[in-house]
């Protein structure tokens, strides 16, 4: 199954989360859900193509979400050039988590469309929170990261 | 004795002693029951009753010999975590400020279990143990853990402490990167110290929408419906199948069975 799970983390309005969505990815306005935290905010046209979302928890604002119907509809993109897409429109940061489960590293765009691989406290990650320990790379678009050393 | 890693040999060798004796007591218990069958099969039904009774207490003790054996596999474990964390400390205590002391202990422990530790590769080189995360384990699932593209949930029963001990003490195998394989399962380490489980026995792989759905299962325990209904799941109700309820299913009846 394919996932593009990006979660910006900075404030973002989800409506504008949703347009811009649409707009870089030609959906359908009303093929994008748009979950508040409780309920659907509005009714959606099969078949749904993503899904925006309220963070769901501490240094998650918003979530953009697409499985295989977006990958489908958008030619199977990369989740990088998503993220970078999403992140520049909106001009806020985002992450997103490993591709395998071999690494461990989320991977950071931010605002400029600058990215890199990060490391998150897992302390926190086990109670849904989104901290930023640090990059094991220099981000251009996030000089106050402090570096960690690479271990992968 | 003169090691721990002697200590361990000999725990294993009387585990191994206590399983063979499970094995002779079974195999006489098995003799009596045929004795016992052809004694009531001939009407010497007092003698039969004696041998079956003497069947059943051989079967007892079969078990009472296969439960040391369990005991002893299990100290075994023990004493090689034992034999991790000593490695771990001997390490850390070279590296302290209080430079003298630490060195005469470490020099004084390493001493007493008669080896080095072992030279060890990647990361577990330059950071200390820290464990592994809670949503990685059945038991200790919330709504609220992180989901994310691959999830390894860690199976009950899989002793990752005495793993990790063995990627602190050298006895793991170095794949590469910061990824390490023993018994059968292959782990990552951070450079925080946290180790992760990646994928290998008593290890599942779940996605996303399959590890959202485990989540709920085990918190509603086991009520599909229930779970459904929470809003961290029913956001995803358009996007989850009754094939990823199923495979979520799956492992949340592995952990009760096992518990």
């Amino acid at each position: 199954m394919r996932d593009y799970t990006i979660v910006f983390i900075e404030p973002v309005d989800l409506g504008v989360l949703a347009a811009e969505a649409a707009d870089a990815f030609a959906i359908p306005r009303e093929q994008i859900e748009v979950w508040d935290g409780r309920t659907f905010a509005a009714p959606v046209v099969e078949p749904v193509i993503a899904q925006v979302a309220a963070g769901s928890g501490p240094g998650a604002y918003a979530e953009f979400v697409g499985f295989d119907a977006f990958a489908s509809h958008t030619g199977d993109p990369e989740l990088l050039d998503v993220a970078v897409e999403l992140a520049t429109r909106l001009k806020h940061r985002a992450v997103f988590g490993p591709e395998t489960a071999e690494d461990y590293r989320w991977t950071l765009v931010a605002a400029d469309g600058s990215h890199g691989k990060v490391v998150l406290d897992d302390d926190q990650l086990d109670d849904g929170a989104i901290k930023v320990l640090g990059s094991v790379e220099p981000i251009s678009g996030a000089p106050e990261l402090p570096q960690l050393p690479e271990t992968h | 004795m003169s090691s721990i890693e002697e200590a361990s040999g000999s725990v294993a060798t009387n585990a191994e002693s206590a399983r063979e004796l499970a094995g002779s007591i079974t195999s006489s218990k098995d003799l009596l029951d045929s004795l016992a069958a052809r004694l009531d099969a001939i009407g010497v039904e007092t003698t039969a009753r004696q041998t079956q009774v003497a069947g059943d207490r051989a079967e007892e003790l079969a078990g009472h010999a296969n439960a040391l054996a369990d005991a002893l596999d299990s100290l075994r474990q023990q004493v090689d975590a034992l034999k991790g964390l000593l490695a771990s400390a001997i390490r850390s205590g070279a590296g302290n400020s209080i430079r003298g002391r630490a060195s005469r202990s470490a020099s004084a422990a390493g001493s007493a279990a008669g080896q080095e530790p072992l030279p060890l590769k990647g990361p577990a080189a330059s950071v200390s143990p820290r464990g592994i995360s809670k949503r990685h384990f059945l038991g200790k699932l919330q709504m609220k853990s992180e989901a994310k593209k691959r999830n390894t949930v860690v199976l009950h029963g899989v002793d990752t402490d005495a793993d990790i001990a063995a990627i602190w003490s050298g006895r793991a195998a170095y794949l590469h990167d910061n990824l390490y394989k023993v018994n059968d399962r292959t782990y990552g380490v951070k450079p925080t110290g946290t180790v992760y489980p990646v994928r290998g026995k008593g290890f599942v792989e779940l996605d996303k929408l399959e590890y959202t759905a485990l989540k709920g299962l085990k918190v509603y325990n086991g009520d599909r419906a229930a779970a459904e209904r929470d809003p961290k799941i029913a956001r995803f109700s358009r996007h989850m199948t009754d094939k990823t309820w199923e495979t979520a299913r799956n492992v949340f009846n592995q952990g009760q069975e096992r518990a």
